[in-house]
């Protein structure tokens, strides 16, 4: 439910709220954090790589382009996370800044490219640009909440102890 | 686990591109009719937002409003003048088919679009409410884009500076007679809240800070005279045609709702 609540959040967050923080015309992924987040640490018996391709699917109903393909790229995201973790320790922030600036890089260019074939103009050099610069924003806003859910949990866990 | 998981993951990768495969017909209705249960939660979110957004007048918009009053002067007296023309302008129009609309007004629903590379807007009216693909959706006397998909009670604006979007303008000065040298370029966005007037030559006298104001096609239901852009930079270059660029009149992240054009149908 916790989590239901955090992925609709971040989805209105996104597109309400995403133009006035955006950065020279960079917005930062929420769905994508709220994606990924579960997959480094997924509770037991629920499916991360399934719950980021609703969450993507979710985020393609509010876009003009083909639906899809958010959803592809969050699940692949978030199986690629599941995969990474188990040869590197990425459950820190600078691991998930790294795994954001990743997924976010990716999403905005492969969404250029799309952008590109069905629509028009939208150049390579600033595909890469944008993409780099939502990537660091993106990875940056990843490692705030990674950060802020984390002292949340230790919070609790002191909570627990006392 | 290693093939289920492999298994679960290509079934993903094949539903992804069935969705994004499938014929927008299908997908565009379910997609809107689903966006529009956001919108409870985008008036919260709206609400949140204006907590934090600041109203002082703009000097810039009082400016504007004085330079306004001294040409509401000028066009009262123009005005009288005009009366005895519309007199005879009322019979030519009944031959030449006038355009009317009808004001239908739509709260925002989604002020963007998901995909950085899209300048769009989720309304929470559509067919339902008489909406069309193809209509002009302004706010004020400015232009904000064209509706382009409809679901019943949901509809998505492509905005004017979406690289989707293009439609016919003219560039002007404001309270100025209409430009001797009619020369109608076409404006197209390029997104990132710019668009370009293409076509357009040295000739037209075009400069920074004319308007781009769209010119009368009543087969796709524009009226003529609506601003559709403000000119920001103008560059000769060496070629024939001038690039122009401009940006919106209005900021499409501000707005909460919009006036779409329906054209009103004559028997």
């Amino acid at each position: 439910m916790k989590f239901a609540i955090a992925v609709v959040a971040a989805v209105v967050a996104e597109a309400v709220l995403g133009g006035d923080v955006s950065i020279g015309g960079a917005r930062p992924q929420f769905a994508l954090i709220a994606a990924c987040l579960p997959a480094l640490r997924p509770a037991r018996g629920r499916d991360v790589v399934l719950a980021a391709w609703l969450i993507g699917l979710a985020k393609d109903l509010l876009t003009a382009n083909p639906p899809g393909l958010n959803a592809a790229v969050f699940s692949a995201a978030t199986y690629g996370v599941t995969r990474v973790k188990r040869a590197v320790t990425v459950d820190h922030a600078g691991g998930f800044a790294a795994i954001c600036f990743c997924a976010a890089a990716a999403l905005t260019m492969v969404s250029g490219v799309v952008t590109r074939i069905f629509v028009g103009p939208v150049g390579f050099a600033e595909m890469l640009t944008v993409g780099i610069r939502v990537g660091l924003y993106t990875g940056a806003a990843g490692a705030a909440v990674y950060a802020l859910v984390r002292s949340w949990e230790r919070r609790d866990l002191r909570r627990l102890r006392d | 686990m290693e093939r289920g998981s492999l298994k679960r993951g290509i079934l993903l990768a094949v539903g992804s591109a069935v969705l994004f495969f499938a014929p927008s017909g299908c997908t565009d209705k379910i997609r809107l009719t689903a966006s529009a249960a956001l919108n409870p939660f985008s008036r919260i979110a709206f609400g949140f937002r204006r907590l934090f957004t600041r109203t002082e007048p703009d000097p810039k918009l009082r400016e504007e409003n004085r330079y306004l009053q001294e040409q509401l002067q000028k066009a009262r007296m123009r005005h009288q003048e005009l009366l005895a023309k519309v007199a005879a302008g009322r019979v030519l129009s009944e031959v030449i088919g006038e355009n009317d609309f009808d004001v239908i007004f739509a709260d925002v629903v989604v002020p963007t679009d998901s995909t950085i590379w899209r300048d769009t807007l989720t309304l929470s009216k559509g067919a339902a409410h008489g909406i069309e693909p193809g209509m002009l959706v302004v706010y004020h006397n400015y232009l904000v884009g064209r509706v382009s998909q409809v679901s019943a009670l949901a509809s998505r604006v492509i905005l004017s500076t979406d690289p989707q979007f293009r439609i016919g303008v003219l560039c002007t000065e404001l309270g100025e007679d209409p430009p001797v040298q009619r020369q109608v370029g076409v404006a197209q966005g390029i997104g990132h809240g710019t668009l370009l007037v293409k076509w357009l030559t040295d000739e037209t006298g075009v400069r920074v800070g004319s308007v781009a104001v769209t010119t009368q096609d009543p087969a796709s239901g524009v009226p003529k005279g609506i601003i559709a852009a403000r000119i920001r930079a103008v560059d000769r270059g060496r070629g024939r045609y001038l690039h122009v660029e401009g940006e919106p009149p209005v900021n499409h992240r501000g707005l909460e709702y919009v006036m779409v054009l329906a054209p009103r149908r004559r028997q």
